[in-house]
């Protein structure tokens, strides 16, 4: 019988390999855990459009770098306006797309001519910032087609949701997972 | 053994020197990417960009002179510089974690190299140990011993020698009121006292006739004690027994003031910070609101206060923080002016904001041992800077609101509406009094209005008794009597109206402007304006004057009162007004 058969693993050896192996199943398990599609049982958090009130907060609160949560557009409710005071400053110098003119902090909302007088709104969602600037004013003056929700392929749908703490209006909701947003519909 | 010698990795793998200078490279340059980071995020916030104060300034500028097309192109360029800047931290900071990630991974395995290369083959059966070194051991392990003793004496002395050890007791005390039954303050104490704006009821009546009707700030006659408040603001003065409590607010800074009732001194200053979503500000408030416009209220044990960026935050009577939580800064053209009251276990919040249409205006009620929502209606009015009461008639509680264009009374426990009346109009500020059996509300928008609170639902066609039309006040709430009801506008006229009928009295112009609300104390009517002149009347159907008297400093807060004294606050201090 050859020395290789016969030499045991050492302690601190199985003791390495078992804390390597366990630390790659943590790892390992957490990723999936991470990826794996929710189950219908599981809720995740959410913005009530009705209570939000564009503090701004969810912009800055939020544990990732850039926040979870993004503006989204209801074209269904949308006036199409040409002075939109989602996307212009109050009182705006010209109804241009021109920095002095436009609320939004990183031009996020792209305007599309038309036809006369109607203008289309669009989100960039990868510059969205969730500042809720441009949800702000269209609640002033319009009818509130722009509003915030939870992105849910960047949410890491924390337990303790840091943005839900600081909300003043407590409109951060948990729902089901399977229906994960909170669509404004045309009434 | 090979016989051409050991492979390169071998030799390699055996060589100390490489393995700690690949340790030492590795680590300087995790060490300096974690530096490079922390320096990137720590440099600007996105607060700081979102709401870039460079760039707000530059289209304050532009607002100012509209055709500057240099500006134009200035507030572009320096967007653009700022978006990049923004973007360009975000992408460095990503860049950044995978090369931080990527320099620790090769300095832990350098670490594992470094170990490899010098490992030294096992050594069985140690040195016997000589008798230097066995003493040398023994000492360090009975030095060891008697600095952990040392260590454990001095900590436990601490503990013990602790004057205050009550924060456990506190504590506790705090987790088990949260789920006891609030304890509250029996009716006949609330009334003695002056715990929430314009006294018990909110309807600026004394609870005691022996109060001064003379005095001079200049020479000090009947002044009892004088003391400047921190911040100055322009809420009104609550009394609880031996304390009185203010709040003053900048943009940035939030307090609670505790004054000793018997020699005017600060007993402490509340400070509220650090509450969970709020902001500094809000900037473009009005500078005759300022930040702290709301009159804190307390329920005998705590004091409950409210500012401009909807901070709201309670402090037990030695100043500690109890609970604190923000609302949200209301869209309010003016600021939010709103003064808070308790009622039983409640603290009752109006929160009138924007439009009527915009349906943002909300009633709130919260536990007071938690601060918890206890019920939280929606209302459909503009935004308002009264203050509520609450009534009792018929041996029924109820809430009475103004605001435009409804006034709406509610059930306090539940937040249940019980009735409206439209008839207020614009911008209401005057809060609303109870005289008579009849609600009086009123606004210069409008007309004074006498409802009779007996109604449910819309009760505009039914139960208004009468209207008034001269007079009306802007700030000023009224003051009334069974018999007589009285408005003050700001710019000093003083209207005298019969409560059961509405008919027309007197109007007197008094030459002076007012932003204190009159008060009553028994068969006296007391003005006092905003510089500071005192006007003491007799209530009755006539104009009928019975003295002045000079504060020497300006005064917009409405005067408190209690046994033999008034409380009132100047624009820089605290007067007790009181025979020695």
């Amino acid at each position: 019988m050859s020395d290789h058969e016969t030499t045991p693993i050492p302690r601190r050896g199985f003791m390495r390999a078992a804390a390597r192996a366990a630390c790659a199943l943590g790892i390992g398990g957490g990723a999936a855990y991470l990826v794996a599609p929710r189950t219908p049982g599981e809720r995740v958090w959410q913005i009530d459009p009705e209570k939000c009130i564009a503090c701004g907060n969810c912009a800055t609160y939020c544990v990732l770098r850039e926040s979870a949560v993004k503006c989204v557009h209801s074209f269904a409710m949308c006036g199409y306006c040409e002075l939109c005071t989602g996307f212009f400053n109050p009182s705006p110098n010209d109804l241009t797309t021109a920095a002095e003119n436009v609320l939004c902090p990183t031009g996020a909302i792209v305007r599309r001519f038309v036809e006369d007088p109607y203008f289309e709104y669009t989100i960039d969602q990868n510059l969205c910032i969730g500042c809720g600037k441009c949800v702000k004013g269209c609640k002033m003056f319009g009818n509130g087609s722009l509003y915030l929700q939870v992105i849910h392929d960047r949410c890491l749908n924390c337990n303790q949701c840091s943005i839900a703490a600081a909300c003043p209006s407590e409109a951060w909701v948990r729902v089901p997972a399977a229906r994960p947003h909170l669509w404004k519909k045309v009434t | 053994m090979n016989p051409r010698g050991p492979s390169l990795f071998a030799a390699l793998k055996s060589d100390a020197r490489a393995a700690a200078r690949t340790a030492l490279v590795t680590g300087a340059f995790a060490a300096i990417t974690a530096a490079a980071l922390l320096a990137y995020h720590v440099r600007g916030s996105a607060e700081d960009f979102i709401d870039s104060a460079e760039i707000a300034d530059l289209k304050s500028a532009l607002a100012a002179d509209p055709d500057n097309g240099a500006l134009k192109i200035e507030i572009q360029e320096r967007d653009l510089a700022i978006r990049r800047a923004y973007f360009a931290k975000l992408a460095r900071l990503d860049r950044g974690i995978y090369l931080l990630l990527g320099g620790v991974l090769a300095f832990v395995g350098s670490l594992a190299w470094m170990a490899f290369a010098r490992r030294a083959a096992p050594k069985p059966g140690a040195a016997e140990p000589t008798a230097a070194a066995e003493a040398r051991a023994t000492l360090s392990a009975r030095w060891s011993v008697a600095a952990l003793a040392v260590i454990a004496a001095g900590l436990g002395a601490a503990w013990a020698g602790r004057s205050d050890l009550a924060f456990l007791d506190r504590a506790v005390q705090a987790i088990e009121e949260a789920k006891a039954p609030p304890v509250l303050a029996p009716p006949e104490e609330i009334a003695k006292q002056w715990p929430r704006f314009r006294g018990p009821g909110g309807l600026g009546v004394s609870a005691y006739l022996n109060v001064p009707a003379e005095w001079n700030g200049a020479s000090g006659a009947g002044i009892l004690w004088k003391t400047p408040v921190p911040i100055s603001s322009d809420n009104s003065p609550v009394v609880w027994g031996d304390r009185i409590f203010l709040s003053g607010a900048t943009k940035k800074r939030r307090e609670v003031y505790c004054f000793d009732a018997a020699t005017g001194a600060l007993l402490w200053t509340g400070k509220v910070e650090r509450v969970p979503g709020s902001k500094d500000g809000p900037d473009d408030i009005m500078e005759d609101t300022g930040y702290a416009a709301p009159t804190v209220a307390t329920c005998g044990r705590r004091v409950y206060a409210i500012f401009a960026n909807a901070d709201l935050a309670a402090f037990d009577f030695d100043g500690r923080r109890v609970w604190a939580r923000n609302l949200g800064v209301p869209e309010n053209n003016y600021g939010y002016a709103a003064s808070l009251l308790v009622y039983r276990h409640l603290l009752i919040v109006s929160y009138d904001q924007a439009k009527p249409e915009d349906n943002k205006s909300r009633f709130l009620a919260f536990d007071i041992r938690n601060g918890k929502t206890v019920w939280d209606t929606v209302r459909p009015v503009a935004a308002s800077w009264d203050t509520p009461i609450v009534i009792t008639h018929a041996g029924v509680d109820q809430l009475i609101t103004c605001s435009n264009p409804f006034v709406i009374a509610y059930a306090p426990d539940t937040g249940r509406e019980l009735w409206r009346a439209d008839c207020l109009n614009d911008d209401v500020a005057p809060s609303p009094v109870y005289a008579g059996g009849l609600v009086l509300a009123v606004n210069t928008g409008a007309q004074l209005s006498a409802i009779k609170p007996d109604g449910t639902g819309d009760v505009t066609k039914t139960h208004i008794l009468w209207l008034a039309e001269d007079g009306l006040p802007d700030i000023a709430s009224p003051a009334a009597t069974d018999d007589y009801v009285y408005l003050l506008t700001t710019h000093g006229l003083l209207t005298c109206y019969e409560t059961k009928t509405g008919k027309l009295l007197y109007e007197e112009d008094t030459d002076l402007s007012f932003n204190a609300s009159p008060s009553i104390v028994g068969d006296k009517l007391y003005l006092i304006s905003t510089k500071g002149v005192a006007i003491i009347l007799r209530i009755g159907p006539t104009y009928e004057e019975l003295g002045r008297s000079e504060l020497g400093e300006g005064v917009h807060a409405s005067p408190a009162f209690q046994d033999g004294r008034i409380y009132i606050r100047g624009k820089k201090h605290l007067y007790c007004i009181g025979a020695r």
